[in-house]
């Protein structure tokens, strides 16, 4: 129990102090341009408040990360608008921030006896920089990896220490775990621990020294008003403010969030926030080419702060009258033209993605928004005419005139001019033409999935995220490389019979083999369609070890001519699954790591065969049983239509319904040892397949 | 006696923060870029190759890029992918016939030499050495 007298006197004390601090009299003349320092205030309690939120599920590790901060956006209730507050907070604080500078720049706010204010100010403005800078690298997207890839790199650039600082700051000699925990570490503790102080500081000088009345000089102050109601009031009306254009933001705009890190992607284009471009554009000056890059990427932006810092020692004049004030204004004028130059610079000279995925034609089609009119192969009737059955190759030219002005064509017509000329124009009827040749030629022998996807929209959807689809991606080209390493190159089509299955019936191995190996965009859409309902019974096999795949499209023909169907009875069985997951290994293996067959360890693609050791096999339940039911393989309706997404152990969610795992551990010395039980609940081993 | 506290504090806690600065040793280790007979002629060819990284506590295998350019000599020269201004993947753009860099405008002709942009240097080689017909490539 606390003594009632001793706890009166301090009850009374506090409530003392709120009424000082909201009776406190502001000069007349304050007003809505005063709004912006507690605009500041607001966005930072909010940051705290979202950036604590985020951080209860967010995992700082490579890899992890981003699929922390997907889960936050896409899982988490409510997580994709803590994650848009913060996101377009962030950008918000920093615009607040400048038109308080510039406020306080322009009212001469920052001459005696406010000087400390001002210096408080800046230190903050660069905190919060600093705050912005560390804080995207955190969702580990492409567009976090590079901006700290290039901005970190920046510091190497320093004479002498140049390399060490470099490497101080990443934590080694590139952007990776070390890097991602050091910014974890400095944007959740270190930052707030700076900004903190300096907040309570700036708001206690701000107290003390009274907010600066507008040009005193030529306006005395005749009249004092309380803090509440009149400031206060505006105050929060400008937070509702603040705090609507985030929501809208937001709601409207979403939460960017782009591919996942890759330092190896070729095709993307770097580029800082947009309050860091102007420094970005500083470096293509050719002035800061070569050995003075320093001067542009470090000298240059310390020197503007601490030009900055000092600006009330040095600007000794003392009037606050911008009439009086020529020379400080024009200078001031001048660099935030200059900066703002810089930033819309660098913006204009950003280039368009290259186009190596897709076409020209492809990015005009999408960028012009023909789909949302026109249907393409597969698609339901749309307003305007559907694309998947024109234009013949007669009619290319007369696509073009039209695309340039339809209402000359048919007056009236809802359809915009495309505004294209010259090869865009081209390109975009190429694209159009396409759609239908695609269609009319690939159907053919071994027709595309995209043929397919005329009927079959919604498989090729499911197709389209499976791992069939991906099998011609980065780490299959990399293993692809060593394996023709050590088989000097004999051996080409082995991957690809199973990775690429048309270029065996279209016989272009080679071609596109030379593609793996240059890096450059295949022409085999990996495993489609057709690859399984085209296969051959996998027991017409001679030599199942060294399996190669064939096809016997005959049946896929007939069903695009007359409709049948296209299933064979053995499309329902393991061993159409087996034509390609179940084959001696030890082969591959042992030619990719160029160790002998023995020493590459037992075959770890057996597992049709295992499984027919397994009641899985005895009670008839096959591989597509749980690989092709619904997308978490759990349901087992018999008419439910087959599901083309394929998960495997990639699938998280897949996995847990296979396996039981528990984990036990303890230290000895400076060795863990650990007890992995893992109970598998599926019909062969795991991993395999 | 503060001395001492000071001292017993601050040299791990320097250390600590310094250890960065040490470079991990690195074995030099030839890595397969396949036959050479496959690698097309005329043009630098990118070529994707697997290697170990040492990321902090974390040991990967992660895929690198080389960029290839066979010439009249035996072995071809091969080029790192990364440029040497501020680290952004350069790329081959064959209308323009010479590698442009995404980022600062930085560009360089087919043997790897700056052409314009803020690049200090040209591309950076690796060491590259044919071996039974076989590429092999070492990052230096
Ligand atoms: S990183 Fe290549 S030009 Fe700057």
């Amino acid at each position: 129990m606390g003594d009632r007298n001793s706890e009166r006197p301090l009850l009374a004390s506090a409530r003392d102090a709120i009424a000082s601090f909201l009776l406190k009299p502001v000069p007349e003349g304050v007003g809505w341009p005063h709004v912006l320092g507690s605009g500041i205030l607001f966005l930072l309690v909010l940051q705290a408040i979202t950036g604590v939120l985020l951080a209860i599920n967010y995992d700082p590790t490579p890899g992890r990360a981003y699929a922390s901060v997907r889960y936050i956006t896409e899982t988490v209730a409510f997580g994709h608008i803590i994650r848009g507050l913060h996101h377009w907070a962030a950008s918000l604080l920093i615009v607040v921030l400048l038109l308080h500078l510039g406020r306080v720049f322009i009212y001469g706010a920052y001459k005696r006896p406010r000087q400390a204010t001002w210096v408080v100010g800046v230190c903050l403005f660069v905190t919060l920089l600093a705050f912005g800078f560390t804080g995207y690298l955190l969702p580990w997207d492409q567009k976090a990896y590079w901006a700290t890839v290039v901005g970190t790199k920046i510091a190497g650039s320093v004479p002498v220490v140049g390399d060490a600082l470099l490497r101080l700051i990443r934590g080694g000699d590139m952007v990776g775990a070390p890097t991602l925990t050091r910014f974890y570490v400095l944007h959740l503790v270190i930052l707030p621990a700076l900004v903190v102080p300096l907040v309570l500081v700036h708001l206690w000088l701000v107290r003390r020294h009274g907010i600066a009345p507008p040009w005193e000089e030529v306006r005395p102050v005749t009249r004092w008003l309380p803090f509440h109601p009149f400031q206060l009031v505006r105050d929060v009306a400008f937070s509702g403010l603040l705090l609507a254009i985030l929501f809208a933001l937001t709601l409207k705009v979403g939460v960017p969030l782009e591919a996942v890190a890759d330092s190896s992607a070729t095709d993307y284009i770097p580029r800082p926030e947009w309050y860091f471009l102007p420094l970005f554009q500083l470096l293509k000056l050719p002035v800061f080419y070569g050995r003075l890059e320093f001067v542009g990427g470090v000298l240059l932006p310390a020197a503007t702060i601490l030009l900055l810092l000092a600006l009330p020692f040095y600007d000794r004049n003392p009037s606050c009258l911008p009439a009086r004030r020529r020379f400080a204004l024009a200078a001031g004028g001048v660099f935030f033209t200059a900066a703002i130059g810089l930033g819309v610079q660098a913006w204009i000279e950003t280039p368009a993605p290259p186009a190596t995925a897709r076409t020209r034609g492809e990015q005009l089609f999408e960028g012009l928004r023909c789909q949302s009119c026109h249907a393409g192969p597969g698609e339901e009737q749309k307003s305007g005419p559907s694309l998947a059955s024109g234009p013949s190759e007669r009619e290319r030219e007369w696509l073009a005139a039209f695309l340039v002005n339809p209402a000359g064509f048919f007056p009236g017509s809802e359809m915009p001019a495309t505004g294209l000329t010259g090869e865009d124009l081209d390109a975009l009827v190429n694209h159009v033409a396409n759609l239908r040749a695609d269609y009319g030629t690939r159907v053919q022998g071994f027709p595309s999935a995209r043929a397919c996807a005329t009927c079959h929209r919604r498989q090729f959807e499911e197709w389209k995220t499976s791992y069939h689809a991906r099998s011609l991606g980065t780490t299959f080209r990399a293993m692809f490389v060593i394996f023709n390493y050590n088989t000097g190159g004999q051996r080409l089509e082995y991957c690809l019979n199973c990775h690429a299955p048309d270029v065996k019936v279209k016989d272009n191995a080679p071609q596109l083999s030379r593609q793996l190996l240059a890096g450059e965009s295949v022409t085999s859409e990996g495993i489609g369609c057709a690859a399984c309902h085209a296969l051959r019974d996998a027991e017409e096999h001679p030599d199942p070890a060294l399996q190669s795949v064939s096809f016997d499209p005959g049946p896929l023909e007939r069903h695009l001519k007359e409709q049948t169907k296209p299933l064979r009875p053995f499309f329902k069985e393991a061993r159409m699954c087996g034509a390609c997951h179940d084959y001696n290994a030890t082969y591959a293996t042992s030619y990719a790591t160029g160790r002998s067959s023995s020493a590459a360890g037992p075959p770890c693609c057996t597992v049709v065969r295992t499984w027919e050791q397994t009641a899985f096999a005895r009670r008839g339940v096959t591989c597509q049983s749980c690989h092709m039911k619904s997308e978490m393989g759990v349901t087992t309706r018999e008419d439910e239509p087959a599901y083309h997404g394929f998960p495997g152990p990639r699938n998280e969610a897949f996995l847990r319904k296979g396996v039981d795992l528990a984990v036990t551990g303890f230290r000895q010395g400076s060795q863990v040892e650990a007890t992995v039980a893992m109970v598998n609940k599926t019909g062969h081993p795991i991993p395999d397949g | 006696m503060t001395t001492v506290i000071s001292v017993a504090t601050s040299v791990p806690v320097l250390g600590y923060l310094l250890s960065p600065l040490r470079r991990p040793g690195r074995e030099d280790a030839w890595i397969s870029l396949g036959p050479l007979s496959l690698v097309p002629d005329g043009r630098p060819v990118e070529v994707p190759y697997l290697t170990e990284v040492v990321d902090g506590w974390i040991r990967e295998t992660v895929v690198r890029r080389a960029i290839v350019l066979r010439s009249d000599s035996d072995v071809p020269t091969v080029f790192s992918g990364t440029c040497p201004h501020l680290n952004c993947n350069v790329r081959w753009v064959d209308q323009e016939g010479r590698f442009v860099c995404p980022c600062h405008g930085g560009v360089f002709d087919r043997d790897g030499r700056v052409v314009a942009g803020p690049p200090p240097r040209g591309l950076d080689r690796l060491d590259a050495r044919v071996e039974n017909g076989v590429l092999l490539v070492r990052e230096v």
